[in-house]
């Protein structure tokens, strides 16, 4: 495994906003995530999970603040950023009308990934897709929608990932299987950004965190640090941002 | 039912609103009030050598056609009523949670929809006419009687498409016999003159036995009651038969992405994304689509005029080039549909940007399209016995269509159905499509006395218009470059 220690950042934002209106979505985030790092981004509904996930994908651009991302600027490099990384969205929507083969063909052309039919067989065989051949994607399962996604973010396989809730809708065996995945990837020191409210799934796999409360930045420490005592992530979480819920542990 | 419709009413207006502000998307009507009481006090100039009988064919077969394209529920239905639709849920999609009916949801739709249109577009029209008429003065008696007739043929377009789609839901076969006896009607009337264009679009028949022209009332009110028939009609039946598709079965498709992209590298165009254009466009029933909204309104338009040069006995003005322009007005809403065939979303996780897709669809348009539109400007040419004007109708028809879609385009991306209900660019829009068009028609009509000026200015118009495609062209990636796909 490579060290954590002397990595170039993958990720840089400094007081990163987001208003939508009168509403604050993300409110003067900033955080580091080293290269080699999988990160967990972890908070309430509404905190701003996916809006940062968002921002730092370009797909949103910010009310004020800066981020970089592999050393791009995701509000003026989008195209850049999305040739380098792979995005597992939180709605799982691949193309209606494509059958999963061919959408993860149609993806990685776009990345242009060499030997893609080897890929597009890896893929589909380890999500087990071969069985849905000839279905158009709008017919597949919510899961099987959700695998398509997550194949098409793994086909050019990306220095860096950004996942909202990709473990969502997938069955026990596949959870087991992503997260499986996951850990390879870790040990390869690929860099990983996972929103996440499955907590004793991402607790397994990620090493540096922040936890997001209404917008703004509650907690960024390691998770060796901030599990300190024994305490898991779910208590740790209920006691940061649970208090107002009454499941303050 | 009252309280169901209203927060429908309320959906409807969020999401037309969310493309603009709630100002700009109130002050459409206004807007439609202002350029309709424009256009009636100005009419007698901007039509020209047009009289009213033409404009009144064109604007019962254009609120026909705006019915049946607001009416296709049954198409929609999937996708509103099986699939999220992105992030968002509607209130129709309730009836697989709550104790509530599709039938009463279907209703609710309906009268949503009339409701909706008319509060938007058909009343503040009929204020801005009436007002027009105020200052003219034409008589208000008129103006009157012709709304009526306007907005029961609305609603009748509306049923007979409902009713139509729901029957494709059900079989395809009974959707092809619908259809069939449809184009049938048509052919009949324009080839054979037996019977009146009145058995397709009564309202017609009403308009031309009522002011403004010698009214014979008998027989006004009788196709009158026969459209309102026609509307309930169609509307009861398609409620009693409506049912959601429960997909029992899932259908296996051949691969074609592949082959799609093999084609098109053979012909040295983009494979990538365009292969998965037409892939979605074959899957995905847009050719169908596009027969009903492309090729019909086309057909339609071309016989009405027949029969009231031949059935009726009373000589009109359109020609071929007249076609050519209107060619590219139809092409408009074959856009529309080619940006509404599905979501965009997965497009933010692959390294594409919209002018990317903007282009895409436009180089799909043209090759779907040019080849059908020639051919209909040609067969219009012959059965008008105008070969002598096919060469300028061609270049005409070319023209307007590559200006008019890459205007749309422009103004609104990938996203034309919305943005179209957004006052800003309705302006635009009119203002970019009426001028040239007006201009063409006026010009057109002006070719029978065999004006040179005429021809002169027709190409001349063509000339800018094919200038300001190549800005529009531009002005796509200056745009929608910075645009994301949500």
């Amino acid at each position: 495994m490579l060290s954590m220690v002397g990595r170039m950042p993958a990720i840089v934002v400094e007081g990163l906003t987001k208003r939508f209106g009168d509403f604050v979505a993300l409110d003067q985030a900033t955080f580091s995530v080293e290269g080699g790092v999988f990160f967990g981004c972890f908070g309430p509904n509404g905190a701003g999970k996916s809006t940062l996930l968002k921002l730092l994908t370009g797909q949103l651009s910010p009310s004020s603040g800066t981020a970089e991302v592999l050393g791009l600027d995701p509000f003026t490099q989008a195209m850049e950023i999305k040739r380098r990384v792979g995005i597992v969205p939180e709605v799982e929507s691949p193309p209606s009308y494509l059958t999963a083969s061919e959408f993860l063909r149609f993806a990685g052309t776009l990345h242009q990934v060499e030997s893609l039919d080897s890929k597009i067989d890896r893929w589909l065989g380890f999500f087990d897709l071969n069985a849905a051949e000839g279905t158009l994607c709008r017919d597949l399962s919510k899961g099987m929608r959700q695998k398509v996604m997550l194949a098409a973010a793994f086909i050019h396989e990306p220095k860096l990932l950004f996942m909202d809730e990709p473990f969502i809708n997938l069955d026990p065996i596949y959870q087991r299987k992503l997260r499986d995945y996951l850990f390879e990837l870790r040990d390869q020191g690929r860099t990983v950004f996972l929103c996440s409210h499955i907590l004793d799934v991402a607790q397994r796999v990620v090493q540096e965190m922040i936890i997001l409360d209404h917008g703004k930045v509650a907690l960024h420490d390691t998770v060796s640090n901030a599990l300190v005592g024994g305490e898991d992530l779910e208590t740790l979480f209920l006691r940061l941002v649970g208090g107002g819920n009454g499941l303050t542990p | 039912m009252v309280s169901l419709l209203e927060l429908m009413l309320r959906e409807e207006y969020r999401m037309h609103a969310k493309y603009s502000s709630r100002q700009m998307f109130l002050s459409l009507p206004l807007y439609i009030f202002i350029f309709s009481a424009l256009f009636t006090y100005g009419m007698d100039t901007l039509m020209g050598n047009m009289r009213l009988v033409d404009l009144l064919t064109l604007a019962y077969a254009g609120v026909f056609i705006y019915g049946v394209s607001v009416g296709a529920f049954g198409f929609l239905g999937r996708t509103y009523l099986e699939r999220r639709y992105g992030k968002e849920n509607f209130l129709v999609s309730m009836p697989f949670l709550l104790p509530v009916t599709f039938r009463r949801m279907f209703l609710g739709m309906y009268m949503r929809d009339v409701i909706f249109y008319a509060a938007l577009i058909l009343i503040p029209a009929f204020g801005g006419v009436v007002l027009g008429a105020v200052l003219v003065p034409y008589s208000l008696i008129s103006v009157s009687l012709i709304f009526l007739g306007l907005i029961l043929t609305f609603l009748y377009g509306m049923s007979l498409s409902f009713f139509i789609s729901v029957l494709y839901t059900i079989d395809r076969r009974l959707f092809l016999l619908a259809a069939g006896v449809l184009m049938v009607l048509m052919a009949g009337y324009g080839l054979t003159h037996s019977y009146g264009l009145e058995m397709i679009v009564p309202g017609l028949g009403y308009q031309l036995r009522s002011l403004p022209f010698p009214p014979v009332w008998g027989e006004a009110a009788g196709y009158l009651l026969i459209t309102i028939l026609l509307a309930v009609g169609f509307l009861m039946m398609a409620l009693v038969l409506v049912r959601v598709d429960q997909r029992e079965t899932v259908n296996k498709h051949k691969e074609m992405y592949v082959e799609h992209m093999r084609w098109l590298s053979i012909f040295h165009l983009p494979p990538t994304l365009l292969a998965k254009e037409f892939v979605d466009i074959r899957r995905s029933g847009l050719i169908t689509k596009m027969f009903f909204a492309y090729i019909v309104p086309l057909v339609f338009l071309s016989f009405t005029t027949w029969y009231i040069n031949h059935g009726l006995n009373i000589p009109v003005g359109f020609n071929a080039v007249f076609y050519g322009a209107m060619v590219g007005f139809f092409g408009v809403l074959m856009y529309t549909w080619m940006t509404n065939t599905d979501l965009n979303d997965y497009y933010e996780t692959l390294p594409v940007i919209v002018p990317q897709i903007i282009r895409t669809k436009l180089m799909a348009f043209f090759i779907l399209t040019t080849g059908v539109s020639t051919l209909f400007v040609i067969a219009i040419s012959l059965l008008n016995s105008e070969v002598q004007l096919l060469w300028l109708a061609l270049v005409v028809l070319y023209c307007t269509s590559i200006y008019m879609i890459l205007a749309t385009a422009y103004l609104t991306g990938l996203n034309a159905n919305s943005f179209f209900l957004n006052p800003t660019v309705l302006t635009k829009f009119t203002v970019i499509s009426l001028l040239p068009d007006i201009l063409l028609t006026v010009l057109s009509f002006s070719l029978q006395s065999g004006e040179w000026w005429a021809m002169a200015g027709i190409l001349g118009v063509c000339g800018v218009l094919l200038l300001l495609s190549l800005y529009f062209f531009r002005g796509i990636e200056r745009k929608w470059a910075k645009i994301t796909f949500t």
